[in-house]
């Protein structure tokens, strides 16, 4: 059994705007959503600038049980998995609830509830630990907000990716439904940033003081996000039988591990390639027919000189317009790539790519076709989705335009 | 689904590390105490009244590993790398740090754990609360990040094709059976290492006694039975060597059990201001639709390793949904009688026990009907603490046909 | 365990050499003369980090990012050091 699948919604939850229309909007004029750090304490750190979501309240998206019973983490994922079943038409009557599957991607998951409670054991004793938070900390329940209130009962699951994990978790939901074990699937990534990932990410040197460049030759490193983004994955039978509209292609995905080091990419980027061609390979393109690489681009030295490499070695000397949102949105860790893949299909859906701003110097270890400061139109049948995870673990994924790709590839028997 | 054989076992766990030290353990703990039982070793279990605890006594990572690259490496990573270094040696994939079969293209992992290293998030939590949050050590940043585990697995071991963390709760070692189904459909690999750990650390235990979910001290554990009290927290890692139909064959290794039906369902709590709910309506569903992917009826299922912990709360309905679905006389078996509340690693060491059974084991620690004069056929379930369930079914490969 | 007193830090030789210690466990190394060169000895941009983070939380200092390219020998860490509980306010 084989089948397409299909993108027929989309929710979103950034600091460049809640929805795909304020998202798309803030991302095409270039406007960046990095700020000085509100949420915690930033001193020592020599670091106080991440891409923070400072107006996000809960209850408008959530019911007052809803919000009750998730942290900041759970509301990010129920209110953009929401926001795509809206946008989706998907009701409760749309499928049947053992066939809607919830495949969601983070990193740290309830952070922030974490802290609080190791806050209050480390300062007050172990009595000082609330039951009740303790209650919705865990990884597994972030697909299960989500399956409560809106109905899914089909296949669960909390993948943690690290910063490959939307792309994880979109892939997987893609695999339920090519298999025939979803007819439909809620998949996406989620972060919330919290002191603890802010002060190893400084600690380590990753952070950047004020901006993030990727491909610029005076990169400093990265700035964190945080964030959610969920899109409803459908097969193409289903979205004919329920009279839905598509807005593209989940073409396939490829993954890989580096097996190489624990935050540094492999120096030859052969996890990175890897990833790339079994991309490809699945969704049955080759690499001329690519008109668009949504870059994972953190701006720090080590990922942009590989991922540049990389893009060569399978690209070739074609300039495959290329750009990172991060430059924007900052790195949403665990989300990222949920992020991007909604960036993706919106290239797809308005032919525009956005631009990766604050590139200034082309930096020649990166000899790649950036959209430079201001996103442009061009071409956009085809898009790569690259995610490249500290720990070497690599998922790229590729969308396209509904009825561009070949058919899917059989599956094994 | 298409069965999947298994050609490789590795595991660390309170009956044993190494295939033969647990089959040994599993053999013998049908004859009498299996004595795991003591005081939690990975923290001052006296300053919480000598709290007892079902940890891998005296593991020590550099018996397997050697003495060099272990100094930054957390509880949970040691027991994750060991258990798959020796998995891929069982499977005859590698030995002494080289490939024998197949190779790092085309090999990967899926590990489920469901808190990840909470020692590690604690350790760099007292230094920032205590001291200054400048002052963490880089180094250990990275073993804060739940997949970090299944990241080291694959740089010791060189597992290239993919990797894969499931952190699904107490369900997610069998929910890496399902990624590893998808995973070898869509041709990723040929062989996988499937499984899950987890590490008993202060923090999990803080967590599970304020949640009043722990056997008092002084009460004898009970899992499954009627005068149960609690859970008693466990820790350990398993993992399975997976390979897709003829693989095994294909390259000259013989398979010792096949995984043939995974299944999942959930149920929400009734009330909205429920967020810990154990299902038994998802438990049924969960073995029924295991048993369907199998194409198998509940009379050939021999044994049940269920997921019964020790909390009543949790394990009646489990209890009630297995009479339902196999009928009052079907054999329970409780792992965790034997290796302790494992939490993410649940499935994994339920399909561990499966496996020793299957190869000839008596299962131990019944605690519904009588152990079968044959195994033959197991079905593994593991209940989630929100309303989930999965099930994933395993037979012998010498007589079943596949 | 919190960073020592530092009007107990130890001074001069016992200084360098508890620095040498510490530099010995982070990199594994059985010894560390005191003018090899880090980089020579195998010491990646990872381990020069945590080897900085593990001086400053014991010497209750901070290294700005600046003068890190300076610690690359035991000597030259050891003056950086020694500059640091110099200029530190006394407790």
């Amino acid at each position: 059994m084989t089948r397409r699948v299909l993108v027929t919604g989309m929710g979103i939850i950034s600091s460049a705007g809640h929805g795909c229309k304020a998202f798309w909007e803030s991302l095409t004029a270039g406007r960046s959503a990095v700020t000085p750090v509100e949420g915690f304490d930033t001193t020592d750190l020599g670091r106080n600038y991440a891409s923070e979501i400072k107006d996000f309240r809960p209850r408008d998206f959530l019911t007052a049980a809803e919000a009750r019973r998730t942290g900041r983490c759970g509301a990010f994922t129920l209110a953009a998995a929401r926001m795509a079943t809206v946008d989706a038409r998907l009701g409760p009557a749309s499928v049947p609830a053992g066939r809607l599957a919830v495949i969601i991607g983070t990193t740290m998951g309830e952070a922030k509830d974490i802290e609080g409670l190791e806050h209050a054991w480390i300062q007050k004793g172990r009595e000082a630990v609330d039951a009740k938070i303790i209650a919705r900390c865990g990884w597994s329940l972030l697909p299960i907000h989500v399956a409560r209130s809106l109905g899914a009962r089909g296949a669960l699951l909390t993948l943690p990716g690290a910063c490959a994990a939307g792309n994880y978790a979109i892939g997987l939901a893609a695999d339920l439904i090519r298999t025939g074990r979803a007819d439909v699937a809620i998949a996406g990534g989620v972060e919330i940033i919290q002191q603890l990932q802010f002060a190893g990410f400084a600690r380590l040197g990753a952070i950047a003081p004020e901006r993030c460049q990727p491909f610029d030759k005076n990169r400093q490193g990265l700035i964190l996000g945080e964030g959610a983004a969920m899109l409803v994955l459908e097969s193409e039978e289903h979205v004919i039988e329920r009279g839905a509209d598509a807005v593209a292609e989940f073409g396939g995905y490829g993954l890989a591990c580096d097996a190489y080091h624990i935050t540094r990419p492999h120096p030859e980027g052969t996890g990175t390639v890897a990833a790339t061609r079994r991309a490809l390979a699945e969704a049955g393109i080759d690499p001329h027919e690519v008109d668009f690489i949504n870059a994972h681009g953190t701006g720090t030295h080590a990922n942009d000189v590989i991922e540049s490499k990389a893009t060569r070695e399978v690209f070739g000397d074609r300039p495959v317009p290329m750009s990172s949102c991060k430059s924007m949105i900052g790195h949403t860790m665990g989300a990222s790539s949920a992020l991007e893949s909604v960036a993706c299909v919106l290239t797809i859906k308005t032919g525009i790519y956005p631009p990766t701003i604050g590139y200034e110097v082309p930096d020649p270890e990166c000899p790649v076709a950036v959209v430079a400061n201001q996103a442009r139109k061009g071409p956009a049948d085809i898009v790569v989705n690259n995610s490249l995870a500290f720990g070497g673990y690599d998922a790229v994924s590729i969308f396209a335009k509904v009825g561009r790709l070949p058919p899917p590839r059989r599956l094994a028997a | 689904m298409r069965p999947l054989e298994v050609t490789g076992l590795g595991i660390v766990s309170p009956l044993g590390v190494g295939k033969e030290a647990f089959v040994e353990g599993l053999t013998r703990a049908g004859q009498g105490p299996c004595g795991f039982e003591g005081p939690a070793e990975t923290f001052d279990a006296a300053a919480y009244g000598g709290i007892r605890a079902a940890q891998v006594r005296g593991f020590d990572a550099k018996t397997w590993l050697g003495d060099k690259g272990l100094r930054n490496m957390d509880r949970l990573t040691a027991l994750t790398v060991v258990a798959t270094k020796l998995a891929a040696q069982d499977a005859g994939l590698r030995k002494d740090g080289h490939w024998l079969a197949l190779g790092p293209d085309r090999v990967g992992i899926c590990a489920s754990t469901a808190y990840g290293s909470f020692e590690a998030i604690t350790e760099l939590d007292r230094v920032a609360m205590l001291e200054n949050p400048r002052y963490l050590n880089p180094a250990k940043f990275p073993n804060t990040v739940i997949n970090s585990a299944a990241g080291y697995a694959s740089i010791w071991e060189d597992l290239q094709a993919l990797n894969v963390t499931v952190s699904n709760g107490n369900p997610g070692g069998l929910d890496a059976v399902l990624c590893a189904d998808m995973h070898f459909a869509c041709g990723r690999a040929e062989a996988l290492l499937v499984g899950g750990a987890e590490a008993l650390s202060e923090a999990i235990y803080v967590a599970f006694h304020q949640l009043g979910a722990l056997v008092p001290n002084g009460a004898p554990y009970l899992p499954g039975e009627s005068a149960a009290r609690g859970m008693l927290l466990g820790e350990g890692a398993a993992f399975a060597v997976l390979e897709p139909p003829g693989g095994a064959r294909a390259r000259g290794a013989k398979a010792f059990a096949q995984i043939v039906g995974y299944g999942t369902a959930f149920e929400p709590p009734s009330s909205e201001v429920l967020i810990i709910h154990a299902s038994s309506l998802a438990t049924a569903q969960a073995a029924r639709a295991a048993l369907e992917d199998a194409s198998m009826s509940p009379e050939q299922i021999d044994v049940v390793a269920a997921s019964v912990s020790g909390y009543p709360a949790l394990d009646a309905p489990e209890l009630a949904a297995l009479a339902e679905v196999f009928g009052p006389d079907v054999c329970v078996a409780a792992p965790k009688a034997l290796m302790g509340e494992t939490l993410g690693a649940t499935g994994a060491m339920g399909m561990a026990a499966a496996i020793g059974w299957l190869g000839g084991v008596t299962p131990a620690r019944i605690v519904r009907g009588r152990a079968p004069r044959e195994t033959r056929a197991v079905m593994v379930v593991a209940l989630g603490f929100h309303g989930t369930a999965s099930a994933v079914v395993l037979r012998s490969c010498a007589r079943g046909s596949a | 365990m919190a960073h020592d007193d530092p009007g107990k830090s130890p001074t001069g030789e016992d200084l360098k050499q508890e620095m040498r210690e510490i530099i010995c466990e982070i990199t594994e190394l059985d010894e560390l003369a005191d003018d090899a060169e880090f980089k020579e000895l195998g010491v990646d941009s990872m381990t020069a980090i945590e080897i900085v983070s593990a001086l400053e939380r014991k010497y209750g200092i901070q290294v700005p990012e600046a003068e890190l390219i300076q610690l690359t020998t035991l000597n030259k860490s050891f003056a950086l050091v020694q500059q640091k509980l110099a200029a530190k306010p006394a407790a």
